[in-house]
């Protein structure tokens, strides 16, 4: 058992006890505070707390920039306390309100959305959403801060999720959304123009590494920019006459894909293409000095991280987004 | 004049800590331990027990390295594999072999606790 000290908006201090193991989050929220939380697993930062002068637990702090850690900022959903803390609500990331400019089907599983430019960013980075007070998830920017007047997402249809079907079927152009951020390390940061850059997702972890790649392109990148895009079958592939489109005007980007499933006649001419981690290997053998950025799901992003990490690339020069599904 | 400043101190363990890491992964006696761990944070302990190693400020004690490696079995052939791997990081790096000799000596200091015997 230990307990918690909340510092509510009137200053007024409310004692909470928590219960063994219980996290910061859970107390509060079991008392009526209304604090904001998305996914649960200290990613999102929707439920981030500021506390003063207590020891912070580290995995409550995982994630989080080297200013935040020293301003006390703590992820309420990871943060088991041993001892007492003192915690209040924070307002580093307000709550924006956007409007839905404009929202298109690229195929069956994936939609464009796009949304007000309410707050800065950088492409590649990713914003929170919110559908009501009590639901909220995340998405990553394929659009460009300063070349695009919209902030674009690419939401990937969960049939039975509670955010992706309502964005398919009920929210419209015009409604308007909550949204809060940006966060997320995962951007543009080539040290020269020149390094090579090698860029790889799965599915919609093509909306963050597009916007990195037109990011780097708008900056001036001279260097090979090689983008490698993994999908189970071809029709889980979109915005390929974008990015064929963006090719014609910058030759040092190259496009690959690896299709899991083809059918017969194309997997007898693509068959080296079909498995993403060894396709990426022949393409790019040697990765030292190159910048890497990885944005999929969970066992993809390991499996590949650690491949890239083998073949020579940096632990720094590696940047990565884990997509993650949520239960419904 | 300790062996951490003699071989340049924090840039020293910047410039081992994806060498050595490196190695660690692709050895096939060790490797399957590092399957399931986050990189990210195994590439800070990674850091953190090279600093320990060539005598530099850390936080890491025997009673820490003894918890860290409970329950794992490990024995003498994942402690070697260790071994070689932070001796082959040096020679890479060239560090002279009386510096090697002496942080082999303090990375030998915590072998019973790495061990838990």
């Amino acid at each position: 058992m230990s307990e918690i000290y909340f510092k509510r908006a009137d200053d007024q201090v409310e004692k909470i006890s928590l219960g063994q193991g219980e996290t910061v989050l859970n107390g509060l929220l079991n008392r009526g505070v209304d604090v904001p939380y998305g996914c649960l697993t200290g990613v999102c930062q929707s439920c981030l707390l500021k506390s003063s002068d207590s020891e912070i637990p580290e995995e409550s702090q995982r994630g989080l920039s080297a200013s935040q850690k020293k301003m006390g900022y703590f992820l309420s959903c990871c943060c088991r306390p041993k001892e007492a803390m003192i915690v209040s609500l924070s307002n580093l990331f307000k709550k924006e309100t956007s409007q839905v400019l404009e929202k298109k089907i690229l195929s069956d599983q994936v939609a464009r959305l796009r949304i007000s430019k309410a707050l800065c960013y950088r492409s590649g980075q990713f914003l929170t959403l919110w559908k009501s007070q009590d639901v909220a998830r995340t998405y990553s920017i394929a659009s460009h801060p300063s070349h695009d007047d919209f902030i674009e997402f690419h939401v990937r249809l969960y049939d039975n999720g509670v955010f992706s079907p309502w964005v398919f079927d009920e929210l419209n152009v015009g409604d308007e959304i909550e949204i809060q951020g940006p966060m997320g390390q995962c951007f543009y940061n080539a040290n020269t123009k020149d390094q090579t850059l090698f860029l790889s997702g799965i599915g919609t972890g093509l909306a963050p590494l597009y916007g990195i790649a037109r990011d780097a392109l708008l900056s001036g990148h001279t260097g090979r920019i090689l983008l490698l895009l993994g999908s189970r079958s071809k029709q889980g592939l979109y915005y390929q006459e974008e990015l064929k489109a963006l090719q014609r005007d910058y030759p040092q980007l190259e496009v690959k894909y690896s299709i899991a499933e083809l059918d017969s006649d194309e997997a007898a001419i693509k068959s080296h293409s079909r498995d993403i981690y060894s396709y990426a290997k022949a393409l790019i053998p040697d990765l030292a000095g190159t910048k890497v950025f990885l944005c999929g799901g969970e066992s993809f992003v390991r499996k590949m991280r650690k491949q890239c990490f083998l073949n020579g690339a940096n632990m720094d020069d590696i940047a990565s987004d884990i997509f993650l599904c949520f239960p419904s | 004049m300790s062996v951490y400043e003699a071989i340049g101190g924090a840039a020293a363990v910047d410039a081992a800590v994806d060498i050595f890491y490196r190695k660690v992964l692709s050895d096939e006696r060790i490797s399957e331990f590092f399957d399931t761990v986050d990189m990210a944070e195994q590439h800070k302990k990674q850091k953190a027990f090279l600093t320990m190693v060539f005598g530099g400020p850390n936080a890491y004690t025997g009673k820490d390295m003894r918890a860290a490696h409970a329950g794992m079995n490990l024995t003498v052939v994942h402690f070697d594999a260790v071994a070689e791997a932070l001796v082959s990081t040096l020679e890479d790096l060239e560090v002279p072999q009386e510096h090697i000799n002496e942080i082999v000596g303090i990375a030998l200091s915590v072998k019973d606790d790495v061990l838990n015997v």
